[in-house]
């Protein structure tokens, strides 16, 4: 990985070792994906916020609640690729960006936050690498999944962005509408289709206990 | 220093249960819980990562896996899944690489059955009827009969539940005979006073008994116990045991070693279009336990197979294994992704996992603030018993159409777990494992573990009722002893 060289030559500012900090990531994306949960993680990186224009990436309507910084524009850009939005659906089905998603990246009660610049950095150093110097959330959506799809390839820290992205889409209550989730409710046990009410395997036990 | 006849540390099914046996006893217990006590009225049906994260402790460790452990008075009795099974007799047979059991002697199925019995009653766990069985279990059902396999009806502690699917957040309608309705209110009748906020840093022997410090709004406190009984769970009982070693000199090096995830390995199904009719089942209604359990596979290949219910929208954030099949996109994101999460929520997804008995390829370690971290181990055994189930589950698959996709891949299998087993198991000598078969600590007099950690080896079945089982043994055992 030689972003993540160069990124330690640039800043010097992460506080752990290189491997250490890969693993943190994998944990990280671990945790996201099996308990839907916060992994306080307990160590911070520090990246300094690069400046940039104000306009909105290339295929966005908006930043999905992240503030109008390179950083912020650079996540919506890679939400709206991780789950792409009603501007590219030709279904118009939400999309990351529509939901809001970019927002919990930069929520401060959740360590997503301390990776938000290793996360725009990573992007950054995979689109300049195939796109001629640009930068992510300048190039257009096509290149964005190209390049995120080869920043992927090797076991990258952006498979645990990927996660998160996908985490802050699901909990969404818009996208509790269009997949047709309740959430909230007194219970199914007397609604007609929650039980076939039938035997519908072969039982071997005498009370589900195995002897 | 406050003295009393027993100090409990935690407060879920290890620490509740001999807290409670020992106040009927007439000793003067106190329990320390570091989390809060909870009422019905705090539980929310949410989603919202943010408040799983209070009512699960997810212990991330720097090793790449995270585990669910409890966080409140009541432990993970509080958000769990209702499943209560008596482990099998093949469980308590199966031999370490030296050709001897695992189990210390004396403890078999049929040795802890009238204290199986004890603990089913408490909890009021029984049988579900067919009547009870959510379709997302009733579709489990089915996948596996018409792979010729059979599917049994689980055993649950919720009494007239009313199938909302948000159990792993706490039941808000009251449902769940968890540690709060049952152990601790009897320990609380019997004098037992219950602590919250009370974080145990360690143990130090002095006289006869202990003193336990810990710290309380960030303040340290001691207290003394003429028994002290670690039950801080899988992964915190043997972390505390870990950072009171300087003094306990005894203390067996197997602490941490043994641990094990009970075999858990998740699995997402995609059922076929024609399977039922599938536009009359969602996978969202019902219990977060589909109250099925398959013992199919137990006894030719140890291990059993444990559905999930109730599913949210986000159980599809995990990673997908990409296969060669054209249902299952090739990358887990982008428009194909989206048109597939569309095209199986919430009409055509089961969820499941299977429960072994395979060995541990993790021991528990701390780092230098005292925090557990999780050390790799060989996991050449384990590796073997993965692939021995994804054999026999892409049998399954032919035969029932059910596509099959892991939860997560291969090297972060376990991760999901919450069954966080044997780190400071029960042996027969000090020199295979940390308590002996009456929950005694080698070495060191008065000093008790009885939680998930003291269990020696995988269950192969969802392990609260065998914990606690073990939990009620060791309390008799201290009692009579006196
Ligand atoms: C979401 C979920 C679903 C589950 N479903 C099932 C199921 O269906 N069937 C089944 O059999 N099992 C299930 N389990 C597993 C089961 O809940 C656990 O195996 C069981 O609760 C373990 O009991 P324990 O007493 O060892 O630990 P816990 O219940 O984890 O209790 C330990 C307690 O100790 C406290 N503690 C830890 N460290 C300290 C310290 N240093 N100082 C003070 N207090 C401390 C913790 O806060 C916690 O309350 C589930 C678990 C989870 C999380
Ligand atoms: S499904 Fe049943 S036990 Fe679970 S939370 Fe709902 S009512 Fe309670």
């Amino acid at each position: 990985m030689h972003s993540m060289r160069r990124l330690r030559s640039r800043t010097g500012k992460i506080q752990v070792s290189r491997r250490e900090f890969f693993d943190l990531l994998a944990v990280a994306s671990a945790a996201f994906a099996a308990a839907r949960c916060d992994p306080s993680m307990g160590v911070a990186v520090t990246l300094p916020e690069s400046e940039g224009g104000d306009e909105l990436p290339v295929g966005l309507e908006s930043l999905g609640g992240a503030p109008n910084t390179h950083q912020g524009r650079t996540i919506a850009a890679f939400c709206d690729v991780v789950v792409p939005g009603k501007k590219r659906d030709p279904s118009g089905a939400p999309g990351a960006v529509d939901v809001g998603a970019p927002a919990i990246f930069f929520d401060h009660a959740l360590p997503a936050a301390e990776y938000v610049g290793l996360v725009a950095f990573l992007l950054d150093a995979a689109a300049k690498d195939h796109f001629d110097g640009q930068r992510f959330a300048d190039i257009k959506p096509e290149e964005r999944e190209e390049a995120l799809n080869l920043a992927l390839k090797d076991d990258s820290p952006l498979e645990f962005a990927v996660q998160l992205a996908k985490v802050a889409f699901f909990s969404g209550e818009k996208v509790f509408a269009y997949l047709g989730y309740p959430g909230p409710n007194d219970g199914y046990i007397a609604h007609p289709d929650f039980t076939f009410g039938v035997a519908m395997a072969r039982e071997i036990t005498k009370d589900g206990n195995y002897p | 220093m406050e003295q009393f006849d027993a100090v409990i540390i935690g407060s879920g099914y290890g620490g509740a249960i001999p807290a409670a046996r020992l106040a009927e006893a007439g000793m003067r217990v106190l329990l320390l819980e570091r989390g809060q006590r909870w009422t019905t009225s705090d539980l929310m049906q949410s989603d919202d990562p943010r408040y799983i994260a209070k009512v699960i402790d997810l212990v991330v460790t720097r090793a790449g896996v995270a585990f669910r452990t409890g966080s409140m008075v009541g432990g993970a009795s509080v958000p769990m899944d209702g499943a209560h099974f008596r482990a099998p007799q093949k469980s308590f047979d199966v031999r370490a690489g030296d050709g001897r059991p695992y189990w210390p002697e004396g403890l078999s199925r049929n040795a802890l059955d009238p204290y199986y019995e004890r603990v089913e009653r408490m909890l009021r766990v029984r049988q579900f009827a067919w009547s009870e069985i959510p379709k997302a279990g009733g579709l489990f059902a089915k996948m596996l009969d018409a792979a010729g396999a059979s599917c049994d009806r689980a055993r649950l502690n919720y009494t007239d539940c009313k199938h909302c699917g948000f159990c792993a957040q706490g039941c808000v309608f009251d449902k769940k005979m968890s540690m709060l309705h049952t152990y601790l209110p009897l320990a609380e009748l019997h004098g037992a006073e219950i602590r919250p906020g009370c974080l145990v840093d360690h143990v130090e022997p002095e006289r006869t008994g202990y003193v336990v410090r810990y710290t309380r709004a960030g303040s340290p406190v001691e207290v003394w116990g003429q028994r002290v009984f670690i039950a801080g769970g899988g992964v915190h009982t043997p972390a505390l045991l870990l950072r009171s070693k300087r003094y306990l000199p005894h203390l067996s090096s197997r602490v941490g070693e043994e641990f094990n995830n009970n075999g858990e390995h998740g699995f997402i199904g995609i059922l076929p279009p024609e399977f039922d009719d599938l536009s009359r089942y969602s996978c969202f209604m019902g219990s977060e336990n589909s109250a099925m359990m398959s013992f199919h596979f137990f006894e030719s290949n140890g291990f059993t197979l444990h559905p999930g219910g109730g599913l949210e929208p986000s159980i599809l954030a995990a990673s997908l294994a990409a296969t060669d099949d054209p249902l299952v996109p090739k990358r887990a994101w982008g428009l194909e992704y989206k048109r597939f999460v569309e095209a199986v929520y919430p009409h055509r997804l089961i969820a499941f996992s299977t429960l072994g008995l395979a060995d541990g390829h993790r021991a528990i370690t701390i780092d230098s603030a005292g925090a557990p971290n999780v050390t790799e181990r060989d996991r050449t055994s384990y590796d073997a018993y993965l692939d021995r189930v994804d054999a026999l589950l892409a049998d399954v698959s032919t035969k029932s159409g059910v596509k099959l996709l892991p939860v997560v891949p291969r090297k972060l299998s376990g991760t999901t777990s919450a069954h966080l087993l044997s780190a400071c198991r029960m042996a027969d000598a000090p020199e295979r494992g940390v308590v002996d078969a009456n929950g005694h600590v080698f070495g060191h007099e008065n000093l008790y573990v009885c939680d998930a950690s003291a269990v020696p080896y995988a269950l192969g079945v969802n392990p609260a009722l065998t914990i606690s089982a073990v939990a009620e043994r060791t309390a008799e055992r201290v009692v009579e002893r006196g």
